[in-house]
Order: structure tokens, then C-alpha cells, then sequence
């Protein structure tokens, strides 16, 4: 608004933008830098970080965090499986995502709210609490698990652990972030016109081409929307693995948790949160490029 | 509505009920082994309510459910009303530096956030516990509140704040008098989603809680992890019943909160 | 002096120019009208002057003070919003109260003061109600009222009878002048609706493109408008390119394509071989069976090309023999009967030499 003099307009702007940015500048921004700085220097004699300035003088700063990184192949290793464990989830979400977003976007729309609020309900409950289940799912002695057993002991195949594997934390993957699919997917389809749908039959096409040739390319945007909102999460993700995954389900978060806290050789655990960090905001560019408004060139 | 072949139908309704069941069996077994008499989630034995009396005589856990909730009021009230300039920042001067910091909290891993808190903390010498989980709490609740405020102002007829300069308000009147009383359902909204979201928060408070200090999901950490008993079953039932009655005022007050 | 003076005022938004140094002078009690096509500038001179908007050039003085300085809530200039901008959380009595409010009026003041404003905008007893329980008029007029009890010096209507049907829309325009004699308040209004701003207005400024193209009463801006668009944009106008053939003393001589020699009252300023648009109202024009002819009028013979039945009167399209064509009215008097003329009958076309204005540009 043009309305006023210069100069107070920019005040009122200064006093209402400023606390919460002074906030996230303090509490989000410079403790960014800080960990990137961090990531050049070295690790304390008795964890944590060296000084800045060493004994000499000279400011105790160097790659070698950066080179360890990509010379150890291991914790490269975990990086490509915990991006294999995220895209894993995504895809399964999608899958499982789908029909119920498309139902609930079908549905008369006195019913909508209540299918989507029963679909957000399991996630307004304890984080903990909905991975501890699967615990109790997958675990040994439970019905899930002695019954695959009896199968499989039917056949003469030894005997599988459910929990404490790759499957359990992917399980978990899903289970955490299936709400967040069907959001996006669901806000996209509610969208579509019936009447594409109509023309698509009038013109010969069946069920799964209706699906496949019009609804499916439509929803892209809502795919890619939950799919960022998915697979972001799931690749930092450190307490699914952490509870479910034993030794075989290790990510990323899991090592990053293990620099800082136990073998607390901060300045390289600091390398592997910018790689991360530099992945969630490559995937978060891309969905946002993907997701960019653009002429629409169907109908 | 248009006609649909009736099977297709029925697969799309048979495959949603079983993502349903898939979704809510889980937490009906915690719920249901609240109850169950044996200290093994395994096989249900008989029904009582002792894991739930042995909650309430657990010293730990109540401490740690006092320390969540003194956080959560303190880090959703000082988030709410940050929150609410952001938003009404966001939307009023659209600047790119803070919806940039606004949003990015909440895009990237937890993780993240709460190991370059835990940096931050310890360089400048300060003790972690309670303190440390707050601002952290308020960092990350910043952001949501921000949004939630922002669609409502979006929703709102900008007329309203003319009329009422018009009418012979200063800005803070128009601002008090007009502006706030209409978003005041979405501003409660994000005060509560604030609040369920530190009582929930794990990520972030493992990292910035230190050695002493514990909050309830804390606390059900170290139950899983070190002695798994179905009091873990009971603190859960309690939570769900929470923030299910959080979630009820929320919804009741802004119908739309579960869109943003 | 003038009550509101515009001086020189222009408005950029990047490369687009809104308002074009404007200058107008707006007399205390009258009913003036910005009139014009969207994206003439009327609305964004409207919000200059009620304080929401700056002028990138120009002054806007009130009784001969610049208003730049001011902020919108302390001008003594008040709006009726197009969407009525009613706050929904306050009742009827509280949305008129609230201007009073602000201006720190005692409380016992303030409730005599809006059941006297409710009166006047015949709303007496609606003070408990809240908006969303109002009809579109009613809630037009406790936007009118609200804009009204602090008693401004200017009142701006920004297309207030946009919103409502036709029937409400021709009540509230006779409201709208019996109020404005009442009160005695200066209206400023904004349409783009020609015929509403020549039934309302004292007096009306044609607006196009930032540009006032004329500013006048509304009969002579009807009768005398000044250039192609006015002509063109207020009621529907027969325009014709011309050349001026000769000079008399009473009457000029043009020569009209499709017609042939055409006479036209004497205008100053051209002379003979000037170039210009004679602008005809078809109402002006009398339709006939072919073959009369009278005295101290132009009268062609042509054939009906089209007609349009409007009810109460119809519309010919008249093909003259010289292949212009004239639009024309006729008044459907005759009780039951539907058509005088036929599409291809001979016509006759006749006017006054009086009826025709021609604009040199």
C-alpha cells in the first residue's frame, strides 16, 4: 500500500517482520553456519570440536572431514541405501496412497472431511508410539511373525525375523509418512473435471485407460507434491531405523545420530548432515521445479 | 454423480478399507495391549489396569510428562505469536527472505535441525535441558503457525482493513480491532497444532535435551529401547486421547486447518 | 474555490500509466461521476483521493490543503466499498459505530447517532442484525450509512450498485439522489455504467485510458460529445467521417459518405475542407414510409437492413441508397402492433439540421 511516508511504512514492515526473523536468523540460520563451519575443522581430544584457533595460532581448518567422506566408501554406501529405503517408501505410499486418495475425491462431499480427518487421525498420535506398534507387529512372538514362520516351516524354509531388518524400517518408513501422500494426491484429484472422464469413455476408452491416459497424468503434480513430502523425510529419518532396524536397517540418520552423540566426532558428523541437507534441498528443487504453474497443454 | 462399472468401485473401496485397516490396526493392538495382563506384547492374557496405575506411580514419567507440557505451553505461545507476525508478514509484504526462512524448517529432516541446535548450544556454553528444548521447540513451531495464519489473511476480504483505515483507524486499530478478531480461529488453530507438535516432538528434543533433562517422548524412547513393558502401551493410549481432543477444538474452531 | 481539487495528478504502475495528469475540479454538494471503461483510471483516482493510493505527480487539495500528507484515516473523506466491505464479526450498529468510535465520540453520543443514521437510510430496525443476515440493498445501505455518520465532506462510491439486479439497482439509484439532496454531501462516484451516470450525476467526467476526454453535464456530454470515444461510449451514436464542403452563415454544408451533401448547424473554428465525425442519436432520426421530405431537414431514402424489437421501442438499421448505414428509433406506439416496417421495405430517413454534432478532432 502506497499510502503512507516512506519511512513509517518501513517501520511497520521492521516491526512486524522483524522478531521472527531476528528468531529464525539466531536459532535456524546461524546454527546452519555453524555446522557448516564445524565441517571443516576437527574433532576435540575428547569429542566435540577442537578449538578454532590451535596452539600456533592458525585457524584449525581443513577438508579432511570432506575427503574422509569420499575416500570411506561405507558411509557412502549407507547414503545410496538410505536413498534406496526412501524411494522404496515413496513408491509404496504412492501405491497405497492412491486408491484411497481417489476415493475420498469421489466420495459425495459431506463424507469427504471425515474420510480425510480418519486419514490424519493415526497421524496426530505420538511419532513413537506408531513405530512402537510395528514393534510389536513384526516382533517374534507375535501372531504376524509365528504364522509367516509356521508357513514357511510348512515348505522347509528356515525361519525369518521380521523386526530388526531392512523390511521393518521400510514398513515403518511407510506407515509414518502414508499420510502425507494422500494429502497432496487427494487435493490434486478433487480437482479433476468429471467431464474429461466422461469424454475419455465417450470416446472409446476403458477403465484402466481412463485411469492411465487422463487421471493419472493430471495427478503428476499432486504425485510429485507427495512425493517430496515422503521421501525428504524418510531420507533424514533416524528413529524409525533406529527401533525397527536393528543392525541390518541402517540410514543415514542413524550415523549422523552415532558421530554426534557416541563416537561425538562432531566436525564429520557434520560433514554427512550437509551431504544430507544437500539432498533434501536438490529433491525439494526439484519438486518445486516439477511443480512449477505452467500452461496447461491438455485440457 | 456420474456411473462407474460397479467393479471398479469395489476394488477402489476394497483397497481403501485395507489401507485403513492398515493404518489404524497398529494402534488398536497398542491400545488393546494397554490392557492386557502380561508383560509380553505378545499374547492377550487377561484385562487390567495396572500398567496404567503403574504409570501414575512412575516418578520418571511424570516428571517427564510435566516437562513436556511446561515446554509445550511456553514454546506454542512464544511460536504462536512470532508465528502470527510471520505470517502476517508473509502475506501482507510478501518478502523472499522470510517465507525462505519460514519454510525451509520445516521442508528439510529434523535431524538437521536439531544436530546444528545442538552445535549451536554448545558453542556458546550453554547448558542443555529445558531451556535449550524450548527455543528449539519454538525454531520448528514457527513455521506452521506462519502458514496457518497466513492462509486465513488469505481467505480474507482485504477490503475489511481499507473500510476500516476509512472509517478513521490507525493501522494498529485496523489491525486489532478488524483484522485480528477474523483470523483469531486460525491463530488458536496454529497455537494448538503448535502444542501437539512439542508434546509429539522426538527428533529435535533427543538432540537439544542433553543428559538430564526429559520429555514424555524421551521418555518412551528409553522405555522401548532398554525395558519394553506395556506401561509404553498405556502413556500411548493417554497421548492418542490428547491429541485426538486437540485435534477436535482445532477443527471445530478453523474447519480448513487440515487443508494447510 | 472548489471544494476538491485535482491538479495535475498522474499514476504509473511500471510501464502502464493509470492516470495521465488529470486535472479536475469537483464543487462542494455536487453528484460528479468518473465514468469509463475498466482500466481507465477512474478507480485508482478514486483511492488516490480517499488516501489508499499516492500520486506519483500531482496534487490533490481539499478546501486548498494537499491531502498527500494525510493517511486515509484522517481524511474527512469516506468510502462505500464495491463488495460493501461490512465487518462480519460486528453487528449493523456496531459497523456504523465504529467510524464514531475512532473519532472518540461519547458512548451516549454514539448510539443516538446511529439509530438517527439507520433512519436515514430507512434501516431502523436492523441495528442487532448481523451482515451476512442482510440482503445485498440492505447491506448497501448500511455501508451508506456507516460512510455517512461522521459526516464527511466527500462521500466515494466505487461502483456501489454493481452487485445488485436491474430492478434494485434502479430503486438505489433513485435513493442515491433523493440522499444526496438530503444530506447536501459532496458524491463522488465511480461506474462504468453510462446510463446510471447520466441519470445520477451533477455533473460527469469521461475517462479512457488515464484520461479525462470530457467533463460536463451530463446533457451536453449526450448531445455535445467531444470526441469518437465519448460519442461512442455514452448511449449508441450514429458516427460519421465528413468533410466540410462550404460555409453559410446559420449552417455549414458537409459532404457525408454513403449520403451526399448533409446539412449541420454552423460551428466555429473550421472552415471549409476541415475533416471531422458528425455524430447522430438514432432518436434523433425520424424513420418513414419513402418519399417525405421537409423543410430544414436532411431526409435520404434508403432500406430497412435490420431491426431489433426491444419492447417498448425498435431499433432500425437503414441502408441508405448511398450504402451508409443509420441506426434509427421508433417508438412502439401503436397498441398491439409489433412492427411499423419490415426488414427490406423503402424508408425514408430524416433530422433536423439542428440534430447533428460534429467534432473536429
Amino acid at each position: 500500500m502506497n499510502s503512507l511516508p516512506k519511512r513509517s511504512r518501513s517501520l511497520g514492515r521492521w516491526l512486524i517482520s522483524g522478531p521472527p526473523l531476528l528468531y529464525l536468523l539466531l536459532f535456524f540460520v546461524l546454527p546452519c553456519l555453524i555446522m557448516v563451519l564445524a565441517s571443516f575443522r576437527s574433532p576435540g581430544d575428547y569429542g566435540g570440536l577442537a578449538p578454532l584457533i590451535d596452539e600456533t595460532g592458525k585457524p584449525d581448518l581443513s577438508l579432511d572431514n570432506y575427503t574422509r567422506f569420499a575416500t570411506d566408501f561405507i558411509y557412502t554406501k549407507v547414503f545410496l541405501k538410505s536413498l534406496g529405503y526412501a524411494l522404496t517408501t515413496t513408491v509404496s505410499c504412492l501405491v497405497m496412497a492412491y486408491p484411497l486418495a481417489m476415493l475420498i475425491a469421489h466420495s459425495p462431499k459431506k463424507y469427504r472431511d471425515l474420510l480425510l480427518l480418519l486419514v490424519i487421525l493415526p497421524f496426530w498420535s505420538n511419532f513413537l508410539i506408531r513405530v512402537y506398534a510395528w514393534m510389536i507387529i513384526l516382533g517374534p512372538q507375535s501372531a504376524l511373525s509365528r504364522g509367516l514362520n509356521f508357513l514357511l516351516g510348512l515348505f522347509g524354509i528356515e525361519p525369518v525375523t521380521l523386526l530388526f531388518s531392512g523390511f521393518a524400517v521400510i514398513v515403518g518408513l511407510v506407515y509414518v509418512h502414508l499420510p502425507f501422500m494422500v494429502l497432496p494426491l487427494y487435493a490434486n484429484l478433487e480437482k479433476h473435471d468429471p467431464a474429461l472422464l466422461d469424454a475419455a469413455q465417450d470416446l472409446g476408452a476403458n477403465a484402466w485407460q481412463r485411469f492411465w491416459r487422463v487421471t493419472f497424468p493430471l495427478s503428476l503434480p499432486g504425485v510429485f507434491a507427495g512425493a517430496a513430502l515422503v521421501f525428504i523425510p524418510a531420507l533424514g529419518i533416524f528413529a524409525v531405523s533406529d527401533i525397527l532396524g536393528g543392525t541390518g536397517g541402517i540410514m543415514i540418520g542413524n550415523v549422523i545420530k552415532q558421530q554426534f552423540l557416541e563416537t561425538r566426532d562432531w566436525p564429520f558428523g557434520s560433514v554427512l548432515s550437509i551431504v544430507l541437507t544437500a539432498a533434501a534441498l536438490l529433491v525439494a528443487g526439484l519438486a518445486a521445479w516439477v511443480a512449477r504453474p505452467r500452461r496447461e497443454s491438455h485440457a | 454423480m456420474r456411473s462407474r462399472s460397479t467393479s471398479r468401485s469395489t476394488w477402489l473401496w476394497a483397497a481403501s478399507i485395507a489401507v485403513y485397516a492398515f493404518l489404524y490396526i497398529p494402534l488398536l493392538i497398542v491400545i488393546l495391549y494397554s490392557f492386557n495382563d502380561s508383560k509380553l506384547n505378545a499374547e492377550w492374557v487377561g484385562f487390567t489396569f495396572d500398567w496404567y496405575r503403574k504409570l501414575f506411580h512412575n516418578r520418571e514419567m511424570i516428571e517427564a510428562a510435566g516437562n513436556s507440557l511446561g515446554i509445550a505451553l511456553v514454546a506454542s505461545f512464544c511460536s504462536t505469536v512470532l508465528g502470527t507476525m510471520a505470517g502476517f508478514a508473509m502475506h501482507k509484504y510478501q518478502g523472499k527472505l522470510l517465507q525462505l526462512l519460514v519454510l525451509t524448517p520445516i521442508a528439510i529432516p529434523e535431524i538437521l535441525m536439531g544436530v546444528s541446535l545442538l552445535l549451536f548450544f554448545v558453542m556458546l556454553n550453554m547448558t542443555l535441558g529445558l531451556v535449550s528444548i524450548t527455543f528449539a521447540h519454538i525454531a520448528f513451531c514457527l513455521g506452521f503457525v506462519a502458514i496457518v495464519v497466513r492462509s486465513r489473511l488469505s481467505g480474507m476480504d482485504e477490503s475489511l482493513t481499507e473500510a476500516a483505515r476509512d472509517c478513521g483507524a490507525t493501522p494498529w486499530q485496523a489491525f486489532r480491532l478488524v483484522t485480528l478478531p477474523l483470523i483469531m480461529p486460525g491463530v488458536i488453530a496454529g497455537a494448538l497444532m503448535a502444542f501437539t507438535l512439542s508434546i509429539d516432538d522426538f527428533v529435535i528434543t533427543f538432540f537439544t535435551a542433553g543428559a538430564n533433562a526429559s520429555t514424555l517422548p524421551l521418555q518412551i524412547y528409553s522405555m522401548i529401547k532398554i525395558a519394553v513393558t506395556p506401561e509404553v502401551n498405556a502413556i500411548s493410549t493417554l497421548l492418542m486421547g490428547l491429541t485426538l481432543l486437540l485435534i477436535v477444538i482445532a477443527s471445530k474452531l478453523s474447519p480448513n486447518v487440515l487443508r494447510s | 474555490m472548489a471544494l476538491l481539487e485535482i491538479r495535475n495528478v498522474s499514476r504509473r504502475f511500471g510501464d502502464f500509466t493509470a492516470v495521465d495528469n488529470v486535472s479536475l475540479s469537483i464543487e462542494a454538494g455536487e453528484f460528479f461521476t468518473l465514468l469509463g471503461p475498466s482500466g481507465c483510471g477512474k478507480t485508482t483516482l478514486l483511492r488516490m483521493i480517499a488516501g489508499f493510493d499516492l500520486p506519483d505527480e500531482g496534487q490533490i487539495l481539499l478546501d486548498g490543503v494537499d491531502l498527500v500528507g494525510t493517511a486515509p484515516e484522517r481524511r474527512p473523506v469516506h468510502t462505500v466499498f464495491q463488495s460493501y466491505a461490512l465487518f462480519p464479526h460486528m453487528t449493523v450498529a456496531g459497523n456504523i459505530a465504529f467510524p464514531l468510535k475512532m473519532a472518540n465520540t461519547p458512548p451516549a453520543e454514539i448510539k443516538a447517532k446511529v439509530a438517527a443514521a439507520l433512519d436515514d437510510v430507512r434501516l431502523g430496525g436492523f441495528a442487532t442484525r448481523y451482515p451476512h443476515e442482510l440482503s445485498g440493498g440492505q447491506r448497501q445501505r448500511v455501508a451508506i450509512a456507516r460512510a455517512l455518520v461522521t459526516h464527511p465532506k466527500v462521500l466515494l462510491l466505487d461502483e456501489p450498485l454493481s452487485a445488485l439486479d436491474a430492478k434494485l439497482r434502479e430503486q438505489m439509484q433513485i435513493e442515491l439522489i433523493n440522499l444526496q439532496k438530503e444530506v447536501g454531501i459532496t458524491f463522488i462516484y465511480v461506474t462504468h455504467d453510462q446510463g446510471e451516470a447520466l441519470a445520477l450525476s451533477h455533473r460527469i467526467a469521461v475517462m479512457n485510458r488515464g484520461n479525462v476526454e470530457q467533463l460536463d453535464e451530463p446533457d451536453r456530454i449526450y448531445s455535445f460529445p467531444r470526441n469518437r470515444f465519448v460519442a461512442d461510449f455514452i448511449g449508441t451514436c450514429n458516427l460519421y467521417d465528413g468533410k466540410i464542403e462550404s460555409v453559410n452563415t446559420e449552417s455549414m454544408t458537409l459532404a457525408l459518405a454513403g449520403f451526399g451533401a448533409v446539412r449541420i448547424a454552423k460551428v466555429e473554428g473550421v472552415d471549409a475542407g476541415g475533416v471531422g465525425l458528425l455524430a447522430l442519436r438514432p432518436e434523433k432520426i425520424r424513420i418513414s414510409a419513402a418519399d417525405v421530405d421537409a423543410v430544414g431537414e436532411n431526409s435520404f431514402k434508403g432500406v430497412v437492413k435490420e431491426l431489433l424489437y426491444l419492447g417498448d421501442v425498435t431499433v432500425y438499421v437503414v441502408e441508405t441508397v448511398g450504402g451508409a448505414l443509420v441506426k434509427t428509433l421508433l417508438a412502439n406506439s401503436g397498441a398491439g402492433r409489433i412492427r411499423f416496417f419490415e426488414v427490406g421495405d423503402a424508408v425514408s430517413v430524416a433530422w433536423h439540421v439542428d440534430a447533428g454534432h460534429f467534432l473536429h478532432e
